[in-house]
Order: C-alpha cells, then sequence, then structure tokens
C-alpha cells in the first residue's frame, strides 16, 4: 500500500510530498527524501530520519515504524565531520 | 448658489428612521456584519477625503487621462521588449494576482455600498466600488497588448481561472477576504490592514522599482492605482474606531487573523520582486527594508494609535522578515515550471548583497543557491530540468501556499489530526488561525489533497499540463534560459569568494 509523507529535509526550503510502500524500509525512505531534495540540498553521504522527533531505525519497514498517511517526517543528512556545512544542525526537526 | 460645505454634509449623511421596516431588516447582521449596533453607534462615521460625486468623476477621469497618454506613447509591445526579463516577471506575477482580485474587491466594496451601517460609509464604499473595477480594467487593458507578444502576459487574465497552485491559494484568500466578509470584517481586514497595512508596500514600492527600471507605464499604473487605494482605505479607521468601542476582543482577532494572511500574500509577490527579480543595479532597498519603513515604522503606530495590540505572533512575523520569501523563492526557482513567470537565477553579485541585506539568515540559503548554479553549470544553458524538481511539493492546510514556514534549518510545519483527518499547517498564525474557524475552512482541499483523491495527476509533468494549465510554451524557465556569464566563469572567478561556512561543493 501507498503511503504519502510530508518529508522536510533539513538545509531545505520546502515540504515535499513523498509516497512510499508501507514495506519500503526507513533507509529507503531516506533515499526517497534525499533525491527529491537534491537540486537544493547536496546529498550527504549519511541521514538520520525523525518523526515526532525520535529517530526512526533505517532497518524497520514503513509500515512497522507506525507510519501513517500524510505524517511529518524529518531527514538530517550527516556529514563526515571535516565536510560538514557549519549550518547543518543534528537535531530533530518537527 | 450653494457652497460645497453647505451641502455636502447634507448630502453624505442622508440616514433616517425607518418605519415601514425595523432596522434589523434593513441590516440583517449575516451581511452587515457583527456586532450589530443602533445606527446611532455608526451614526459619527466620518472619513477625510468627504469627496462629492462630481469631484471624483473629475478626478477620476484627469488620472484616467495621464495614464492612457502615456499608454499609448510607451506602452507597446516594442517598448517592453527594452526592459529586464526579471523585472518583467515581476509585472508578470504583480498584475496576475491582483487584476481579479481587484475585482473580487469591486463585490466587498458593493456590500458595504449597500449593508454599511452609515450613508456616508456607504458613499465611501461606492467609489472604493468604482475604483477596484478601474485597476482591475488598467492591468487587463495595458497587459492583454503583450500577450501576442509573451504568452506569460495572458496570465493577468486567466490566472484566478486555473487551478494553479497559486491561484488555488489567491483564491482560499480572496474569496474570504473580498467576497464572502461582511462589511465590517471587508474594512477592517481590506482596508485598514491589506491596504493601509500591505498596499502602500506593493504600490509604493513596485512603481519606485517600476521608475528604476526604465518601466515608465507600469510606474503610472502603480502611482494611479495607490492614489485610489489611500483615499478609500479611510473606511478602515472608523470602522475599526466603533469596533473597539464596542468589541475590541473581535477587532483585535480581525486584525491579527487578517494581518498574518496579507503578509505571506505580500511576501511573495513584493519579496520576489525586490530581492530577485529586479536587476541588481536598480535596487534601492531590500525586501526587508522596505517592510521596516512601511510597516514597522507606520502601521505599527497605527496598531497602537487604536488601541489594538502587536499580533500576538509577532515575534514570528519578525522572524519571518529574514526568512519566508526566500524560502519560497528558492523553491519556486527549483518548480519554475509550475509558475507563470521566469524566475532569475542569483549569482555571486546578488548573493553577495542578499547576504549583505540578511546577516541573520542569507548564510543558511547561500549553499542551496551554489547547489543550484552547480547543477546550472554543469547543465549548460537552455537546460531546465537539471535545476528542477521532480517531485510534488506540498500545501498549508490554511493558506494553500507551499510549506516554507520556519527556517532551511527547522521548517515549522506542524500537522494536527480533526475528525480523523489529518491537517498540516506552515506554521502557528496559521495552526491559529485555522483552529478559530474550523467550520470555515476544514472542508477545503489543498492540492496535495486533490492529489491523492484522484482529481489532480502526482506526476508532476501531467499536474503542470492537465490541472495547473500550463504548457511548454508559457510555464516558468529561467529568465536567462541559464546563460549567466558568472557561470561561464565559475563561482570564484566571478567574485564568489569563499564559500559561507566552507560547505563542500555541489
Amino acid at each position: 500500500m501507498l503511503v504519502p509523507l510530508h518529508g522536510f529535509v533539513q538545509g531545505d526550503t520546502v515540504g515535499l510530498l513523498v509516497l512510499v510502500h508501507d514495506t519500503d524500509t526507513i533507509a529507503q525512505l531516506a533515499r526517497v527524501l534525499v533525491d527529491a531534495a537534491a537540486v537544493r540540498v547536496l546529498p550527504a553521504p549519511g541521514a538520520r530520519v525523525y518523526r515526532g522527533g525520535s529517530e526512526l531505525d533505517p532497518a524497520l519497514t514503513v509500515a512497522g515504524a507506525g507510519l501513517s498517511a500524510l505524517e511529518r517526517i524529518d531527514l538530517i543528512p550527516e556529514w563526515p565531520a571535516a565536510d560538514r556545512p557549519a549550518d547543518s544542525g543534528t537535531e530533530a526537526g518537527g | 448658489m450653494l457652497k460645497r460645505e453647505d451641502w455636502l454634509p447634507l448630502a453624505r449623511k442622508l440616514d433616517w428612521e425607518f418605519s415601514y421596516v425595523s432596522e434589523h431588516d434593513v441590516f440583517p447582521e449575516p451581511v452587515s456584519g457583527s456586532p450589530w449596533l443602533e445606527h446611532s453607534a455608526w451614526q459619527g462615521w466620518d472619513e477625510p477625503y468627504r469627496t462629492s460625486y462630481r469631484e471624483y468623476v473629475q478626478t477620476q477621469h484627469q488620472k484616467e487621462s495621464r495614464w492612457s497618454a502615456v499608454r499609448e506613447v510607451i506602452g507597446r509591445v516594442e517598448d517592453a521588449r527594452k526592459l529586464d526579463r526579471g523585472w518583467l516577471s515581476a509585472v508578470k506575477l504583480h498584475s496576475a494576482t491582483f487584476a481579479l482580485a481587484e475585482f473580487a474587491a469591486v463585490v466587498g466594496n458593493l456590500r458595504a455600498a449597500r449593508f454599511g451601517r452609515d450613508s456616508a460609509w456607504r458613499i465611501a464604499a461606492t467609489y472604493g466600488a468604482l475604483d477596484e473595477l478601474r485597476h482591475t480594467q488598467i492591468p487587463l487593458l495595458l497587459l492583454h497588448d503583450l500577450v501576442r507578444w509573451d504568452a506569460q502576459f495572458d496570465w493577468t487574465h486567466k490566472f484566478f481561472h486555473t487551478n494553479n497552485w497559486v491561484a488555488i491559494a489567491a483564491r482560499h484568500l480572496v474569496d474570504e477576504l473580498l467576497l464572502t466578509a461582511d462589511p465590517i470584517e471587508f474594512a477592517v481586514a481590506t482596508h485598514f490592514v491589506f491596504e493601509t497595512g500591505f498596499t502602500n508596500l506593493q504600490f509604493v514600492g513596485l512603481s519606485a522599482l517600476a521608475r528604476d527600471v526604465g518601466d515608465r507605464v507600469v510606474e503610472l499604473m502603480l502611482q494611479s492605482i495607490q492614489t485610489d487605494e489611500a483615499r478609500h482605505a479611510q473606511i478602515g479607521n472608523p470602522v475599526l474606531d466603533t469596533l473597539m468601542r464596542h468589541d475590541p476582543v473581535r477587532a483585535q482577532r480581525l486584525v491579527d487573523k487578517w494581518f498574518w494572511r496579507s503578509w505571506l500574500f505580500f511576501a511573495v509577490v513584493t519579496g520576489f520582486a525586490m530581492d530577485y527579480l529586479t536587476p541588481l543595479e536598480h535596487r534601492r532597498q531590500s525586501f526587508k527594508e522596505f517592510v521596516e519603513e512601511w510597516i514597522l515604522a507606520q502601521f505599527k503606530e497605527q496598531l497602537l494609535q487604536h488601541g489594538l495590540e502587536l499580533p500576538w505572533y509577532w515575534p514570528t512575523f519578525l522572524r519571518s522578515l529574514d526568512y519566508y520569501h526566500h524560502m519560497v523563492y528558492a523553491s519556486a526557482y527549483t518548480y519554475r515550471a509550475s509558475v507563470w513567470f521566469d524566475c532569475v537565477l542569483p549569482g555571486p553579485a546578488e548573493r553577495a548583497w542578499l547576504a549583505a541585506k540578511y546577516p541573520a539568515s542569507f548564510a543558511e540559503f547561500d549553499p542551496i543557491w551554489r547547489c543550484v548554479a552547480e547543477r546550472q553549470r554543469q547543465a549548460g544553458p537552455k537546460v531546465e530540468w537539471y535545476t528542477h524538481g521532480t517531485t510534488p511539493v506540498t500545501f498549508c492546510d490554511l493558506c494553500q501556499l507551499v510549506l516554507c514556514g520556519g527556517t532551511p534549518r527547522e521548517n515549522t510545519a506542524r500537522t494536527v489530526v480533526r475528525d480523523g483527518r489529518r491537517y498540516i499547517f506552515c506554521s502557528d498564525p496559521c495552526q491559529w488561525i485555522f483552529e478559530s474557524e474550523p467550520e470555515r475552512y476544514a472542508a477545503h482541499e489543498s492540492v496535495v489533497g486533490r492529489i491523492l483523491a484522484g482529481k489532480a495527476p502526482a506526476n508532476l509533468l501531467e499536474l503542470l499540463r492537465q490541472y495547473f494549465g500550463l504548457h511548454q510554451d508559457m510555464w516558468g524557465k529561467d529568465a536567462a534560459r541559464g546563460e549567466y556569464p558568472w557561470l561561464a566563469v565559475g563561482e570564484a572567478g566571478a567574485g564568489a569568494g569563499a564559500a559561507p561556512g566552507g560547505e563542500p561543493p555541489c
């Protein structure tokens, strides 16, 4: 089943409508969001996904994480310390 | 013959006591507005212009003659061709969002011309309706001549009749503000907040820019309209005074609600024009500086004079001065095919200017523009898609604009579940406005709701073509088609210097 989510990438300017399958993993969801924002936000080597301030396990599925339609999720890009942009924080949004 | 001062007061104050019907029947509360008060509460209503109809017609005739003469001489396609493409985009954005909104304001003024509670108010509203009809016709006439040269100008008339996302947002605002508000809310929202607070910002600011870029016709058009606005905006003050005496809580709520709704709209239309679409050499002030001069220094004073407090979200508003229109513009640039005007990619010189004007915030936007610019450099001229998003964006369930609240570091969107439906809002004030009158807003479907309900395509290209009413010839593109001299020489060669914050190369 497709699950529409409001996705926000830290460093980006706008919310994105991402459609994922409930069987997709959080890691796959992260990749979808990174690609969707890549025009404005340089894709980072890693990323963490949050819902309501709580980090989601990348190995969980969308259904397993309990995500439902039109929830807000946040993605925080992770850079190696040497490459980290000055403005990128590490705390969860939302 | 009677002198003007002998007959005008009588002509303006033609109220009488009803004998066959009650005052309630003549002025029912649902269409006359709340709180419902006896006429005695309104009979001191006055405004400073006190124009007679004869004077109104004479003045308007002079304005029309002056503007028409200039238009006939320099309002042709060959004159428009000489203007900067970015500036023309500002004209397209402004004219599309305002021409038919002014027509909706005719309806709001006519409602007050019938149901306003004092005859002087009704007379002033009648002039207001005639003003707004003129403000509809002027841009339609001027820009229609340019359609055969550039189809994007057709959106001056077409915009409000489409399901373009900006049009959905604009209708959500205009339908409530101008078409459905009762005369009391209309006077506070439109005349006091929208016109007194923001129209100056819009028309004075843009007409000054028009002069600087050499667009004499648009300069005079905006000036001519602004003088009308300055007169009929005066309707707001005496209505607000009476409302403050009888229901100050409602007065404050209306001001708080409409200041925020107006602000978002103006930040997009005027913020884009002042900080991005006007060529750098013609910018004299940043959008923020202009807001500080016209709103923070002037409108704020008027609020306090009326005994009102600053809107409860004032700190949020002040913070948004540094962020909101930058958030929306970066989003719009990378979804420019979803709008009807071209967008300018800010180069190193423009970004240096923005960094100087917005020291508190622009460091968060610079990496975004560097990323977009690098992709444009890699793609080369005339390639649009590599700097364009393909995933649909999401929209606020109150203002219907894209979710661009807050900062790149922390977007302020929040979700709320109500009656089994999940809503999302871009900001605290939008959530507050919605939750203050949920029955008014809950049934409206955003673009996302329409996509999920199968009423609009989820595929972005099909969404643009089938639902937004755009096609490749008229949708927004990069204003220079990616041919910027600074892209060819690279950022360092163009004087950009080191990347702020030392961010990795895109």
